[in-house]
């Protein structure tokens, strides 16, 4: 009953985060200054940060996996089968478990222990995957524990 | 006792022997050389078993050539080095076994590690190389991070890991550069299949 209440907080607080964001980027933009010549040069798009997490030694590969939060491994797990056969072996016991199923979503939180964060970790998940929702994503059909779900 | 009323010893500090600091010199692949003291080589466990074994003395230091590590570039040894100097003396740690593995990344190490994941990765390399845990803790923690409140395909980019169709694209090009018959026997087959044929053979 607890999680319930500061689930619904959370899910509150997520709601009223995204609203105060649309109310800003509504709001008129001030009159800024005259730009300069350098300003009004379009920006250079910065390349995205990338590393090739697959080629690093083995001995290295598990330390990063060891030093992930066990949520991100769960999520690398559905990125291709080849990471799920990797990850496979880094099954690790936890101590809290929530499933939430919303339609074809599937929502997985995993933590060692229940607190006041995990359910502002959960808002910011579910902020994220309502405005991939909205950005039309495709759905990706992954296979879990032996069962055929959908994932963004 | 007061400190004026204190004995006054003299002492004669020429009698006292002065530990004279070890350096060993080391070269990377592109010829950089370095010098780093014993305490740092400590961190390392290859180069600290490399120079026990060598046995050399300071005299040997001097005169004989550096120590080449051939597959670290001298960029990545010099953080390498930087790194073992400021953490000599440190103890090295034992992994506990708990997951996720709890490392904090002090502010010294993140503004080392403020590289572009390139260097990243060599350094990371390089650590492993040499066997430097606590280097290799950090760095690891490092590109973990990079995980965190990512979705699986911000994960797929920032990792670059292949999908499906990637992975299974590399296995028929690898497979038909293995064997190169592989691809003129699939051919002759799709030849035949058009052709009504049942049987390949």
């Amino acid at each position: 009953m607890g999680f319930l209440a500061s689930l619904a907080l959370a899910l509150l607080e997520c709601f009223r985060r995204r609203h105060s964001e649309e109310l800003s980027s509504t709001n008129p933009a001030k009159p800024s200054e005259p730009k300069t010549s350098e300003e009004s040069k379009t920006p250079i798009p910065k390349k995205p940060s990338t590393f090739k997490l697959l080629n690093l030694p083995w001995v290295a590969f598990n330390e990063v996996v060891k030093s992930m939060d066990p949520r991100d491994v769960f999520l690398m797990s559905l990125c291709s089968e080849n990471t799920f056969t990797i990850l496979k072996t880094w099954r690790t016991k936890v101590k809290w478990l929530c499933y939430i199923v919303d339609g074809n979503d599937l929502f997985v939180d995993i933590s060692q222990s229940y607190n006041k964060n995990d359910s502002l970790y959960l808002a910011g998940t579910f902020s994220e995957i309502y405005e991939d929702v909205e950005n039309q994503q495709q759905l990706v059909g992954v296979r879990i524990g032996g069962m055929d779900v959908q994932c963004l | 006792m007061s400190v004026e009323n204190a004995p006054v010893v003299d002492v004669d500090e020429a009698a006292i022997p002065v530990e004279k600091k070890m350096y060993y010199r080391f070269e990377s692949n592109d010829k950089k050389e370095f010098r780093v003291s014993e305490l740092a080589i400590q961190q390392s466990e290859t180069l600290n078993r490399l120079v026990e074994a060598m046995g050399y003395t300071s005299e040997d230091v001097e005169n004989k050539p550096a120590i080449a590590i051939e597959n670290i570039d001298g960029k990545t040894l010099k953080l390498v080095f930087q790194w073992c100097e400021h953490h000599k003396g440190e103890a090295i740690p034992v992994d506990d076994g708990s997951v996720p593995k709890i490392v904090e990344i002090p502010e010294f190490d993140a503004k080392l590690m403020d590289i572009d994941n390139g260097l990243l990765f060599k350094l990371i390399w390089a650590a492993d190389y040499l066997n430097i845990v606590q280097l290799l803790n950090v760095s690891c923690k490092k590109v973990a991070n990079m995980a965190q409140g990512k979705t699986p395909a911000q994960l797929r980019r920032v990792y670059l890991l292949p999908s499906d169709e990637e992975d299974e694209a590399a296995k028929r090009a690898a497979q038909e550069a293995q064997d190169p018959r592989a691809r003129e026997v699939e051919e002759e087959f799709e030849e035949r299949k058009r052709q009504g044929g049942n049987s390949f053979f």
